[in-house]
């Protein structure tokens, strides 16, 4: 540090003339530390000065150390309740996850188009699966999810559709995805929808716009896949890496 | 201290209280425009009612860091640039660590004002005034044209609105402060009106 501390000949300043006692120098430090603490401060919340938002530093944290998704058990059309890790973890790769409710118009039919598009790419080599997750279980039955799926067109083989099991697991799973839903006043939520990628170790990896499909396909596709599940049957083989 | 000073404390206390319990704390946290038009300025406010209650030997303890009122006025700038951080709110909503420190230092600024003001004299209190309403306007305006949400808590509509009304309050601010500031120098400047000013030609002054 500069050497501000040390006190001055000059120590009352002329000017300062509603408080006689008051020292430049000392004022000088005391800004110099507020200035300090105020910067450090800055610095936590916005991660560097990186990220100013929320989401900005979710997505951030994520690209640093990649986030294990939360042991929740989950079921759905074709999906037996099971932990989440475990749906995530059967296609072998990466999974592109979407948050949804079924009942919503506005954001998740954008979502669902955007998945339908991820669909058709990955369609040919299920490389990248997705995963539809509602965060509204009580409204969203096997019947609801179900409907829903069928009316995107989805493949039970590449898309799938789950709720958590238990509702009070709920706020666990959505404060590891650092997925905020809140009422939007007209009978529905506002959510951070955004499409995430998990790897195939069920590790919260990356977060992209809606709007960047072809980003995240890259990325997912760019993650390592298989032999997880999928290692050659040799009889004397211990286990893939 | 005076009962006037202890009155203070005791509704400075009592609002404080007020602001941090659940009801109305989430009541405010409820709703963007609420959390920082309503529940800032309210903590802000409790924090300049406190100031006069301190201990005189800290009161000149602290005066003699703060010729001209400048750190105290720094640290409200520092800490009101910082309330205008989007996740500053987001986070505020979901960890008890970070609402405590926002209303410790809200508080803080809002005494630092009170204990500065005075102090800074119209020059200081411009420069003040000259970089600080400029920065909230901007952040103002941002939120006005974001395209997305700012915070994941808050509703699109609710940061627009937010936006102008921040804009329209730190360009009321500036208006005031300004219609004040004239008010006052010409109250001091109003015998000297008199004559011509110096770097006047004339009439009334001799020729070179």
């Amino acid at each position: 540090m500069t050497p501000f501390g040390a006190p001055e000949a000059r120590g009352n300043a002329p000017m300062a003339v509603a408080a006689p006692d008051a020292s430049l120098t000392r004022t000088l430090v005391a800004i110099l530390v507020i200035a300090g603490l105020a910067a450090a401060a800055a610095h936590g919340l916005t991660l560097g000065f990186a990220v100013w938002t929320a989401e900005g530093a979710r997505r951030l944290t994520w690209t640093q150390q990649p986030t294990a998704v939360p042991e929740v058990v989950v079921e759905g059309p074709g999906v037996p309740a099971q932990p989440l890790s475990v749906v995530l973890g059967q296609g072998g790769g990466p999974v592109l996850v979407d948050f949804i409710y079924t009942r919503c118009e506005t954001v998740c039919s954008a979502a669902g188009g955007v998945f339908q598009q991820a669909q058709a790419a990955t369609a040919p080599s299920p490389h990248v699966q997705l995963l539809s997750i509602s965060f509204d279980p009580v409204h969203d039955d096997m019947a609801a999810l179900g409907a829903y799926a069928a009316r995107l067109g989805a493949d039970p083989a590449v898309w799938r559709f789950v709720r958590v099991s238990d509702p009070a697991r709920l706020p666990k799973l959505l404060e590891r995805f650092g997925v905020t839903v809140v009422d939007d006043g007209r009978g529905g939520f506002a959510h951070n929808a955004a499409l995430l990628v998990v790897d195939r170790r069920a590790r919260l990896v990356r977060a992209f716009d809606f709007d960047d499909l072809s980003g995240a396909l890259r990325f997912a596709a760019s993650l390592p896949a298989a032999p997880l599940i999928l290692p050659p049957p040799a009889p004397s083989a211990g286990g893939a890496p | 201290m005076t009962r006037g000073v202890a009155l203070c404390l005791a509704l400075s206390l009592t609002m404080l209280g007020a602001l941090a319990c659940p009801p109305l704390r989430a009541g405010l946290e409820a709703g963007m425009r609420t959390h920082m038009l309503v529940q800032f300025p309210l903590v802000l406010a409790a924090g300049a009612l406190m100031a006069p209650a301190m201990p005189a030997s800290a009161a000149r303890a602290l005066a003699k860091c703060n010729a001209l009122g400048l750190s105290g006025l720094t640290l409200l700038a520092c800490v009101l640039a910082m309330a205008m951080i989007p996740r500053l709110l987001d986070l505020a909503l979901v960890d008890g660590r970070i609402e405590a420190l926002k209303f410790a230092a809200l508080a803080a600024a809002g005494a630092a004002a009170r204990a500065s003001w005075r102090a800074a004299g119209p020059v200081v209190q411009a420069f003040f005034v000259g970089s600080v309403l400029p920065m909230t306007v901007a952040a103002g305006s941002l939120f006005i044209e974001a395209p997305v949400r700012l915070c994941n808590a808050y509703l699109l509509g609710e940061q627009q609105r937010l936006g102008a009304e921040v804009v329209a309050l730190a360009t009321a601010c500036g208006v005031v402060w300004l219609a004040h500031a004239l008010y006052r120098s010409g109250a001091n400047a109003s015998e000297a009106d008199a004559d011509v000013p110096a770097w006047h030609a004339g009439p009334g002054r001799r020729s070179r």
